[in-house]
């Protein structure tokens, strides 16, 4: 079905989605004979039960009761992949005619992403707060600050905060981010960590007069007071904390006033009941999660304005919606399109917005690592500067609506300060004034206060690129540094790191591969080869050739990037470095920017699909699935139609039946 | 030994006065604990230590020798001091995976994480033991920590196949042991905020769906792990005026690079056995697949890099290096525990520690003859100082079911094995596994090539390519081999068994030397 386009920035767009997503695609019904033919004909003689080549068995795929979700979806997933991107029969084989082609794609879709014939978004997974979200939260409720100043001086190390020494980090699940809702829920919390954590914030709060001010219009917390006035304090920060409806929260003061009471009667001390009964609402499982109503359907519906408002804001800035937006979705305003629009608008020019570079980006490209894994600490200087010039790289996407391809190469970067400053070199700034503008907020609480300049930090600048090695945030010294080892450089790590983490292909090691060890014992066992053919077949497969070269050319293209992301052109040893190769498209290039270009030309589309891919499954909280196909290609070519430009990326995944609806079943 | 008094002088304590982290940080501690009444009930504390990456068999293997008199290979020299109270394991076989993912779990548990039934072994001890002190076990990551590659980091894991994350900050591991908890009111306060929340929790029901309300289960959980807990610490026999005088001692503890934290960690370890603060704890000290840089210690590279040596043979040195260093580590350890007075004995001789790594060769991932040494008296019933070499492969499952049983724990199985290990608590006294039948000579030899039968053995101090072939005579033929010719074929792994080889050979000050190899045949045992 053809959409007509209206002015890009302010389409109306979640009807078309809507219409879009409950067309299906074929217009007649797929067969699963069809689909089962061409398995068993093309496939099953390098895949059967005995052949098993690759460790792959397909023959469980012809039983039909083997479509449905459940143990076979993720080699169902596979075998569509392979056989819609064209990468097997292996091209020594016979290609597959488009009718074969069509068939298996055509099961595919009616089994794994439609259900009775109909799209839908799976069942919701319940949501908890991360650490980093229960950090952010606390201190915006709250009023106070927690983490550690983002930089006051230069010190010898990265301090963490007491939250984080408190809490170890979460573990990310198969979405590849740590709010990953599958990974939580099989978890138990810890709600030893998070009660210390809650109780050092409270003590925090209780101290400051500021904090106790914003939160509960009251300059401390009283030692006695009567009844009404405990009251309201207890609802004024119910209202902060909850993320729930008006008769909700009622029901909530009502049951804390109850418990104040008991508590009061013999502590006799109202500040000590009243801290005592903000420690139970925060420890609640109805702040530490984020509680939906369920309808009990097993078809998509829409959540209620207070749930999308929490949905909106914890992925847009990690935290608890602020009194516009709880407002929105408290009188349900928040469920028209145009009122979600503008508020997405307004979050994304909040500097909260950060958070997204944070913890999105962060996690995704792995650069939060610079802070958090002291292998690759340097000095505390190095580790900040090569952190924010991704951080605020990321961000000017968001600040600007910049494409997602000048990932891969810009003529605009962030470059650290201490590099202006110290070599006088001839960067041109871009629009001083405006970023200024822009990052009041956000800079003045990341400002140095310090005069003496060896301790003194200063946030990057936007500068324009100055020559051929500069530009995107693949070349960065933050990725730079990342994808090698602090000795040396590695061209088949950075390489695999591109092709994974921005061009979005898995790459997986073929499962009888690399252990050479049993592959000669196996062979050794069975005909007794000489060692000479256990080393040929070990290295002449032609899965590792395929994959090696996609990786080779990618890396090769970096060897001028020294592991602290340093231009060089030689190595260590004197020896010259040669950053030239061939493309897997035959094509050759001699520098690192020609080596980019070359990337866009062939993966443009893919680093696009992976990016919306990787934003949408943090959004959600959950690895993407066979049946958010639908919704993933219609963003896609939304975004595609959009120049690629990153904010229509988060306002079409925001207005995304998945965003916006749950289901139970 | 490091210290051979019971008592630390007073001078060491540096209480409050900008504490310095060149002190270790038992220096620090000890005038409190020690002047503290201590208790009289001296129970047998379990550790395991992990150390990823394997080793270079050759450079691991101990060859020759008896049960009780044998030499220290070049990775175990570090322990010579101490030889007499270690018990060095060959020839136990793990199943599960050596996936780098993997492997920590598997060590723990002998299965793979597919197999749903990660009960750790340290975990199946704490369940049984751990009721009496503050904290029930303590799970410490030493190595750096790899988010994006979560089960790396992770080595215990509970009865409900949970994750049990190790603390990395060594400061944070002094808080939740001598600080959190122990806090005066905070318990009783923690015990009624849960209370009140499950009291709100239960009256106020909400519509939520029934996948859910099961995912809130885990929650409910919780809060009773954090009730039972505190219900631990209250009846803990760590004494009253002990707390009050830890809660005073800020350690400040502030660690620079990774060698300082493992130290650190190694210290909490001594520290909470010593206090009775936990008698079960886990230690990651490298991961399978570590990329951390061995810099501190002059080595200029990954751990997991030089590990895979294999078509690399100059990382070897680098890679045995780091390996001598990490088993250093645990000399440090034992010195610690030797120089703590615990009831009647020291704190080693009621301390049982496994120390190990996943798998054996650093390059092929093998899961087999891993490389273990149990130390720690046991209580009094691990049989010390030996080198115990199965003739038969053993599961390793097995040797977790007899550290079990030591610990109080008598499982009916775990991993593999429903079995215990002979030889860990007595004295092996297996008969040799390659007892010489007169057999082993040069069966044929012509201008170029030879065939010899005999016991295959390396010298510490000869190099990567030099081996012995022991023969009936008592007399050694030499093997001096490419270094690909030995990987190519896993000749290492014929170290200590009978072979028959075939090769060609040179005559030097006529001594045949065999100097490529072609065919190497293991005697079936």
């Amino acid at each position: 079905m053809k959409t007509q386009r209206f002015n890009m920035a302010t389409v109306v767009v979640c009807v078309l989605v809507l219409t879009v997503t409950s067309m299906p695609r074929y217009a007649f019904a797929a067969n699963f004979a069809d689909a089962a033919r061409v398995i068993e004909s093309r496939c099953l003689s390098c895949h059967d039960h005995d052949t098993r080549e690759a460790g792959i068995d397909l023959s469980p795929l012809l039983r039909k009761e083997n479509s449905s979700s459940g143990e076979y979806t993720s080699l169902w997933i596979k075998v569509e992949r392979m056989v819609a991107r064209g990468e097997m029969p292996p091209s020594e084989e016979e290609v597959l005619e488009v009718s074969e082609k069509e068939a298996v794609k055509q099961w595919f879709y009616e089994s794994f992403v439609l259900r009775m014939g109909k799209s839908h978004i799976g069942p919701t997974p319940l949501r908890r707060l991360t650490r980093y979200e229960l950090e952010n939260t606390l201190e915006d409720v709250l009023s106070i600050t927690l983490k550690t100043p983002y930089r006051d001086t230069i010190s010898g190390r990265i301090a963490k905060s007491r939250i984080a020494s408190l809490m170890p980090s979460d573990i990310p699940g198969e979405s590849g981010f740590d709010n990953d809702a599958h990974r939580m829920e099989s978890l138990k919390p810890s709600l030893k960590e998070i009660s210390e954590a809650v109780h050092y914030a409270l003590g925090i709060f209780s101290n400051s007069p500021t904090a106790t001010q914003a939160v509960l219009d009251c300059e401390e917390l009283p030692e006695n007071s009567i009844k009404s006035e405990v009251r309201q304090l207890i609802s004024a920060f119910l209202l902060r904390t909850c993320r729930c409806d008006r008769m909700r929260t009622q029901q909530l003061e009502d049951a804390y006033c109850g418990l104040y009471q008991k508590h009061v009667q013999v502590s006799q001390n109202c500040r000590k009941s009243l801290l005592h009964v903000f420690e139970m609402i925060l420890v609640s499982p109805e702040f530490l999660y984020r509680l939906e109503e369920s309808r009990n359907q097993d078809t998509p519906y829409p959540v209620t304005g207070v749930e999308l408002a929490a949905r909106l804001s914890y992925f847009l800035w990690s935290t608890a919606p602020d009194d516009e937006l709880r407002q929105h979705g408290q009188d349900g305003s928040l469920l028209e399109d145009h009122v979600l629009q503008s508020q997405v608008a307004r979050m994304l020019n909040s500097p909260r917005r950060l958070s997204l570079s944070e913890n999105f980006a962060g996690q995704w490209l792995g650069f939060d690592d610079l802070l958090s894994n002291s292998e690759y600490f340097m000095d505390e200087r190095w580790n900040r500067e090569t952190y924010d010039e991704v951080l605020f790289f990321f961000d000017e996407l968001i600040r600007s609506d910049r494409s997602i391809l000048d990932m891969v190469q810009s003529d605009w970067i962030y470059r650290r300060a201490s590099a202006l400053n110290s070599h006088q070199q001839s960067y041109v700034r871009i629009d001083p004034e405006s970023v200024k503008n822009a990052y009041a907020d956000v800079l003045s609480g990341r400002q140095s206060k310090s005069d003496n300049k060896r301790l003194r930090y200063d946030p990057p600048v936007l500068v324009k690129t100055r020559d051929d090695q500069e530009g995107g945030v693949i070349t960065s010294p933050a990725i730079m540094r990342l994808t090698a080892s602090k000795s040396r450089t590695s061209p088949i790590r950075r390489g695999v790191w591109i092709l994974n983490t921005v061009i979005g292909r898995t790459l997986e090691p073929p499962p009888d591969v690399p252990s050479l060890e049993e592959a000669r014992e196996t062979l050794k066992l069975k005909e007794n080869p000489s060692v000479a053919e256990v080393i040929q077949q070990h290295v002449s497969r032609s899965e590792c050739v395929s994959c090696h070269k996609a990786i080779d050319p990618l890396g090769l293209g970096l060897e001028n990037f020294a592991p602290t992301g340093a231009w060089r052109m030689h190595y260590p040893d004197r020896t010259p470095i040669v950053a030239a190769g061939v493309m897997p498209n035959g094509k050759t290039f001699n520098t690192p920017r020609e080596m980019k270009l070359l990337l866009l030309d062939i993966y443009k589309e893919d680093v696009a699909s992976n990016f919306v891919k990787q934003m949408f499954a943090y959004a959600l909280g959950r690895k993407t699935e066979p049946f958010d196909r639908v919704s993933l290609e219609s963003i896609v070519s939304k975004v595609k139609e959009d120049g690629y430009r990153v904010n229509t990326v988060i306002e079409q995944i925001v207005l995304s039946q998945q965003f916006r609806f749950r289901q139970d079943h | 030994m490091r210290r051979n008094s019971y008592l630390i002088p007073r001078r060491t304590l540096l209480r409050g006065a900008g504490v310095s982290l060149a002190l270790p940080l038992l220096d620090i501690m000890s005038p409190a604990i020690s002047s503290a009444e201590s208790t009289n009930n001296t129970p047998v504390r379990l550790c395991v230590l992990y150390k990823g990456c394997g080793v270079n068999p050759h450079s691991w293997d101990v060859v020759g020798g008896t049960e009780t008199d044998f030499e220290l290979s070049r990775i175990l020299q570090p322990l010579s001091a101490v030889q007499d109270d270690i018990l060095v394991l060959g020839n136990l076989d793990n199943q599960g995976s050596s996936d780098h993912m993997d492997a920590p779990g598997t060590f723990m548990s002998a299965t793979k994480h597919s197999d749903l039934n990660r009960y750790s072994f340290d975990q199946r001890v704490a369940d049984r033991i751990g009721n009496t002190t503050p904290i029930k076990s303590m799970q410490l990551t030493a190595d750096n920590v790899w988010k994006q590659h979560p089960w790396l980091n992770i080595l215990s894991y509970d009865s409900n196949n949970q994750p049990l994350r190790g603390q990395h900050d060594p400061q944070a591991v002094f808080d939740m042991m001598f600080k959190d908890l122990s806090r005066a009111g905070r318990q009783e306060e923690l015990l009624s905020v849960l209370d009140g929340v499950k009291e709100v929790s239960s009256s106020l029901s909400r519509k939520v769906s029934a996948r859910d309300k099961r995912v809130l289960e885990h929650y409910f959980d919780s809060i009773r792990d954090v009730e039972n807990s505190i219900q631990q610490a209250r009846q803990n026999s760590r004494a009253v005026d002990l707390d009050t005088k830890l809660s005073d001692i800020d350690p400040s503890l502030k660690v620079g690079n990774l060698g300082e934290r493992i130290r650190a960690m190694l210290d909490l370890i001594v520290l909470a056995f010593w206090t009775d603060t936990t008698r079960v704890t886990s230690c990651m000290l490298a991961n399978t697949n570590s990329r951390s840089h061995y810099d501190f210690m002059g080595v200029d590279a990954e751990f997991h890099y030089v590990s895979h040596h294999v078509r690399n043979k100059k990382v070897l040195p680098a890679y045995d290096k780091i390996n001598i260093w990490h088993t250093g580590q645990l000399r440090y350890l034992i010195d610690s525990l030797k120089s703590i007075r615990d009831g009647d004995t020291t704190l080693f001789e009621n301390s049982l520690i496994l120390w190990g790594s996943g798998i054996k060769h650093g390059d092929y991932h093998s899961l087999t003859d891993l490389p273990l040494i149990v130390t720690g008296g046991g209580g009094g019933k691990v049989d010390l100082g030996r080198h115990v070499r199965y003739p038969k492969a053993r599961p390793y499952a097995s040797l977790l079911m007899t550290l079990m049983k030591i610990m109080g724990t008598d499982a009916t199985g775990i991993g593999d094995s429903t079995e215990h290990l002979p030889g860990i608590t007595e004295k092996a006294n297996f008969e040799s596994a390659n007892p010489d039948d007169g057999s082993w000579k040069i069966v044929k030899s012509d201008d170029e090539t030879l065939t010899a039968k005999g016991l295959l053995r390396i010298s510490i101090e000869a190099d990567l390519e030099y081996y012995q072939l022991r023969l009936s005579d008592s007399s050694d033929l030499e093997i001096r081999i490419p270094y690909m010719n030995n990987h190519k074929l896993r000749f290492d792994r014929c170290v200590g068994k009978v072979v028959t080889v075939t090769g060609r050979y040179k005559v030097e000050a006529g001594k045949k030397t065999i100097v490529a190899l072609t065919e190497v045949e293991l005697e079936q045992s």
